[in-house]
């Protein structure tokens, strides 16, 4: 990853409401609600472990270049 | 060859001395994924240490079944494994190669130290005074014994337990029909990247319209299930390029008799006949498989639950609801109930209980609202432990995990065996939480250091001292959620 990008981590709509992100997050960034998970972008510390953990692969990874 | 004898109950099968083909201190019966844990602990541990598997290789449902998704904590032996998976490209988003999956077995069993039996079957327990002392297996050498000073029945469905007289349960308890039992199936050719940025997976993720169009329209003959369970993305394929190959369970037979051959046998004929409906079905109609092909299905089917042993403690449906935490924790897990209907279409994580004269549907958390079936009253009627419904439910999976306690796998009444895996003692709700590929493969490893330590202080299993078994766990690594919470009698 370069120095000047930033990384933010999503839920897409496939997610499938098994919750495994949650368990996963060390950072209490994930909750869980009817709708499926959601990330707390201010508690996120962009660790990535969601997103390597998420059986479905319903995380999206987006990256920001910053000027 | 032998002179049987034809008589009005049945054939008599004279006496005769069997061979004994060989001697160890521990007997894994069952090389599945809490086989594997078993044997590898119980190896490390100093014993000599065999393995006997029915199939043609390690890993049970794990690989021969499919079952590429090993979910829950990553502990001990487990976690080894998933680091073996990932430096063969064997692992990513909880998705394993199931065919590499078998060689990394392998070698992590062969390089502990522990002798391997393929394509031999347990037939029946040697025990004397109240202990098992070996096994009696068929294979192509012929009817054998084998001697050991202790036993660890991973076979799944208990089957040391109950030639050796334990006392066992089978289904739930309404009808003993076990939950509904899954062939797996992968597709090859499949365009990923296209499948997952449609419009179709965003808003049907669990294919649910889909198969309810399908259903009307006569694409599907008849409701095989109601929606996908779950699709996994095979690592270590080319990718990005329409040629990705996924895991697909989604096949059912209901009312199932995993532990009658006749049921068994009709299961497998059931099983290859969905999958070649489900495989065309879904290459006609979902985004990104136009050109998709069936690779294979799975050569063993996935029974989810049969036998389970009564040991000194039954995990109950309750404990899974209320996290429950024990001394005597050996493993921990984070899952809720997941019940593949016994009778017909659809998943049920939640459990049926009568509370005060009054019938409850209990869930562990906000996944119950995730069953494709549901209780009567639909998703309002399912609570908490503690009765609370609707937007009061709470998900206690948020909060913590729950553990399995050691007695959960020492049986009642015969000693110098242990039991691990999907054969644990729990009820039916219990069992289907506890099932996972990673918590099944840390109860067999901490079956395997219980029988180390048994045979070092000579004693049975049932008096190992339960925190010298904990400290031996955590030093090799495991998660008892020790980081969490102080287990009373060991040492920060």
């Amino acid at each position: 990853m370069k120095a000047d990008m930033r990384v933010t981590y999503a839920v897409t709509r496939g997610c499938t409401k098994c919750g495994w992100c949650v368990q996963e997050c060390n950072f209490d960034a994930i909750t869980f609600d009817r709708d499926g998970a959601h990330i707390n972008q201010e508690k996120c510390t962009g660790c990535g472990r969601c997103y390597d953990n998420c059986p479905s692969e319903a995380i999206e990874r987006i990256e920001h270049s910053e000027a | 060859m032998l002179e049987y004898k034809a008589t009005r109950d049945g054939v008599v099968e004279p006496q005769r001395t069997l061979p004994v083909e060989s001697e160890y201190d521990v007997i894994v019966v069952g090389g599945g994924i809490a086989g594997v844990g078993a044997a590898i602990a119980a190896a490390r541990g100093g014993c000599s240490t065999l393995v006997v598997e029915q199939t043609s290789a390690l890993g049970g449902l794990a690989t021969m079944g499919l079952v590429n998704i090993p979910l829950d904590y990553r502990s001990g032996i487990g976690e080894e494994m998933i680091r073996e998976l990932e430096a063969v490209d064997g692992h990513w988003h909880r998705n394993s190669d199931p065919e590499k999956h078998k060689l990394v077995l392998d070698r992590m069993v062969t390089g502990a130290g522990c002798d391997i039996l393929f394509v031999t079957t347990v037939v029946d327990s040697i025990v004397r005074d109240g202990a098992i002392c070996g096994v009696v297996i068929e294979s192509k050498s012929g009817r054998q014994a084998i001697l050991g000073r202790r036993v660890i029945d991973c076979s799944g469905d208990a089957d040391a337990a109950y030639y050796a007289g334990c006392e066992y349960s089978v289904g739930r308890e309404r009808d003993g029909y076990t939950q509904g039992c899954s062939l797996e199936f992968r597709l090859g050719g499949v365009d990923w990247d296209a499948y997952q940025t449609s419009e179709f997976k965003a808003t049907d993720p669990r294919w649910e319209a889909l198969i309810e169009r399908a259903l009307q329209s006569g694409d599907l003959p008849y409701p095989i299930d109601n929606h996908l369970n779950w699709m996994t993305h095979v690592p270590g394929r080319p990718e990005h390029c329409g040629m990705d190959e996924v895991s697909i369970c989604f096949a059912h037979s209901r009312n199932c008799k995993p532990l009658e051959t006749r049921d068994l046998t009709r299961m497998y004929l059931e099983g290859r006949e969905q999958c070649d409906i489900l495989w065309k079905f879904i290459r006609k109609s979902v985004p990104g498989f136009a050109k998709s092909w069936l690779i294979d299905t799975a050569p063993l089917l996935g029974v989810r639950d049969s036998r389970r042993v009564l040991g000194e403690y039954v995990l109950t449906g309750w404990d899974v609801a209320r996290r429950a935490k024990f001394d005597d924790v050996i493993a921990i897990t984070w899952r809720g109930f997941d019940v593949h209907n016994p009778t017909g279409p659809g998943n049920q994580k939640w459990f049926e209980a009568v509370v005060d004269g009054e019938t409850r549907y209990i869930t562990a958390g906000l996944d119950g609202f995730g069953s494709s079936s549901f209780p009567p009253g639909g998703p309002d009627a399912l609570s908490d432990y503690a009765g609370r419904t609707g937007d009061e439910l709470q998900d206690e999976r948020q909060k913590t995990h729950y553990d399995v306690p050691y007695r959960c796998l020492v049986p009642q009444g015969i000693d110098n065996l242990l039991v691990a895996g999907r054969c644990l003692s729990a009820d039916f709700p219990g069992q289907s939480a506890t099932r996972l590929v990673m918590c099944c493969n840390a109860m067999g490893e901490a079956a395997g250091h219980a029988t180390a330590l048994s045979l070092k202080h000579d004693i049975t299993p049932r008096k190992v001292d339960r925190v010298e078994l904990q400290q031996t766990l955590i030093a090799a690594g495991c998660n008892l959620g020790q980081s969490e919470r102080e287990i009373p009698g060991l040492s920060a």
